[in-house]
């Protein structure tokens, strides 16, 4: 066993009572496998454990002390939200509440939406009924919550049989997450993410196309799929495939990164023939490593990477190397 | 609608090691390859130096054979008229040149024991030494993983089904790991980490990036060069055309003093540009 493993292992074992076995097998693969600082391999583990029996516990705060005020043995992570999951509880910030009045089958109604987060993911959610409690300014503690898809990404709903409580103070808050493909491609959609990967393929319908004027929907030979035939408002966008070794998603890059990416302007690319635009970003995307930020939602379509923004990655892999080496002696 | 198949990372010489196919040959259905250390692969992206190009076509027939070499060994990709893309660009192509990639794992079983393994591409496109680093660090990063996933499942001293489920675990090859356990002298692995330190080996001295927005750079350098009609560009005529593109003043300014650092443009008089 690594030197570095023993005394950790008397702590953690202390503060979550997992079994010595599970631990060293863990601490092991983070760090001696995996190369893991040791603080954040202890961050990964008390979280994982903390999870599974429902707490909320943070390393700072010393795991022991904090466990002895769990407050609810089944708070979720808002990253493992899925659609049509019912009886949840979530502990939250609050970003942005707001009363909004939407129109349903039933009539007008006024409902409170805004955004919940915790370190682990941003979700969107309504509340049905009138909760206060959400405009606290502090962390709430939402149980019997149910989910459903909204914009094609989980979203909370807190409904007549919720129970919404402040909690005191805010929770650490949510920075936009690296992910792996594989992670995603499991999931029900997620707001702000970040990936890497590698461009596999530039998909059909990339390039020129026309855009319904009423819906925005993109036609298919002059026909919108809701309102037929019309004249069609000219657009560029690309629908890639992203792939990181462990997963696979589309891609969407709009007007803005299309030229970003491809260096053309609308009027250069209605200049010149369709395929020419969708052979350009052949050439300068395939094979190309990006990141990528924004929305993984899940349609008709499957899932979705809509990207915000994209970036060659500048990794220095002579020293990354150098460093994995370093770890093979 | 089916799964896409992922599109996995390996070393030219695992990939050419493999002779263990996996799946019913049924119509449509995908055929996986099971490497030596146990990673199913049914699509692979590769990126290396395109070291050469054969006509191999007869009677009329289009058929390129293409050599892509990577630190471990050698990936032989085949594209005909099913490729048209991957032939019409393997058949123009100047070698040496940095390649990715992407396409299907084959095997040719001419005769018992003789097994051939190959690429056949859906997409192959030129790319930049940066790219090859990259893959060759991270295709290092998943053969490790494979390599000790492998460890794992011999430590273990389970076989078959048992392993299967004990590796569902750690890894989405468990399957595959127990197939490779039955099939291949697993001692092999000891030998594949000394691949993979070797392979590393050959990307420590990579230099890093230019700093700065790696496709700001690419795409105002591109526009110094579609500008230049001989005596260079001018400022106001680049940062004009960068805004046209989204970039601003500062970006402009940035990214210029980046290339000009990598000598990869210069001031010939004071407000004008050019490309080294």
């Amino acid at each position: 066993m690594d030197d570095s493993i023993a005394p950790i292992i008397d702590e953690l074992k202390r503060a979550l009572g997992v079994d010595r076995d599970t631990l060293e097998r863990e601490l092991t693969l983070l760090i001696v496998d995996y190369k893991v600082p040791v603080e954040e391999a202890m961050r990964s583990i008390i979280k994982k454990h903390s999870a599974d029996r429902g707490a909320d516990i943070s390393p700072e705060a010393g795991a022991e002390e904090r466990l002895n005020k769990t407050v609810d043995l089944s708070i979720r992570l808002l990253k493992d939200l899925r659609n049509g999951d019912s009886d949840v509880t979530v502990l939250a910030n609050v970003v942005e509440p707001r009363y909004r009045e939407i129109t349903t089958s039933r009539g007008t109604v006024t409902v409170i939406n805004g955004m919940l987060e915790d370190s682990t993911a941003k979700v969107h959610f309504t509340a049905w009924t009138d909760s206060p409690a959400l405009f606290s300014g502090k962390a709430v503690l939402a149980k019997n919550v149910y989910i459903n898809s909204f914009h094609g990404m989980p979203s909370v709903n807190v409904g007549e049989k919720s129970i919404v409580e402040v909690f005191g103070d805010v929770v650490p808050g949510y920075e936009t997450r690296r992910c792996s493909l594989a992670e995603l491609m499991e999931g029900d959609g997620a707001y702000d993410i970040e990936v890497e990967g590698d461009v596999v393929s530039i998909r059909p319908g990339s390039g020129l196309i026309e855009r319904c004027p009423v819906c925005s929907r993109v036609m298919q030979k002059g026909q919108c799929r809701a309102h037929g035939k019309s004249e069609g408002v000219k657009d560029l966008r690309i629908k890639a495939i992203l792939d990181d070794g462990t997963g696979s998603l589309i891609c969407v890059f709009d007007r803005t990164l299309t030229r970003a990416l491809l260096g053309i302007e609308l009027e250069m690319a209605l200049a010149m023939e369709d395929e020419n635009v969708e052979e350009r970003a052949r050439t300068a995307l395939i094979g190309m490593p990006f990141v990528i930020r924004g929305n993984v939602t899940r349609g008709d379509y499957g899932r979705i990477l809509i990207a915000s923004r994209a970036k060659k990655p500048d990794d220095d892999i002579g020293k990354l190397a150098r460093e994995l080496m370093m770890g093979m002696r | 609608m089916s799964e896409r198949e992922v599109a996995r990372r390996v070393f030219a010489r695992e990939f050419n090691d493999s002779n263990l196919q996996h799946g019913e040959p049924v119509d449509r259905s995908p055929n996986f390859v099971v490497t030596p250390s146990g990673v199913i692969c049914n699509r692979v992206f590769i990126v290396g130096v395109l070291t050469d190009v054969e006509n191999i076509g007869s009677e009329g027939q289009t058929m390129y054979r293409a050599r892509i070499s990577d630190p471990t060994g050698v990936f032989a990709v085949y594209a005909g008229e099913y490729q048209p893309s991957a032939a019409v660009f393997l058949s123009t192509a100047t070698t040496p040149a940095y390649v990715a990639v992407v396409g299907k794992a084959r095997v040719f079983n001419p005769e018992k024991d003789a097994y051939y393994m190959s690429v056949r591409p859906e997409e192959i496109n030129l790319v930049d030494e940066y790219v090859r680093n990259r893959w060759v660090y991270h295709t290092a990063l998943f053969t490790l993983q494979a390599i000790r996933n492998m460890e794992r499942a011999m430590e273990s001293g389970l076989r078959g089904s048992e392993l299967e489920r004990y590796m569902r675990a750690y890894t989405y090859d468990s399957t595959g790991i127990a197939r490779a356990l039955d099939h291949y002298q697993v001692a092999i692995m000891g030998a594949y980490k000394q691949m993979v330190m070797d392979a590393l080996g050959t990307i420590v001295d990579a230099t890093p990036p230019v700093k700065g927005d790696g496709m700001a750079l690419a795409i105002i350098e591109d526009l110094i060069e579609r500008l230049d009609r001989g005596d260079g560009v001018s400022y106001e005529a680049l940062l004009d055309a960068s805004q046209k593109l989204g970039y601003g003043e500062a970006a402009v300014e940035k990214t210029l003093n980046a290339l000009m650092d990598s000598g990869k443009c210069y001031e010939p008089r004071i407000g004008i540009l050019k490309l080294i």
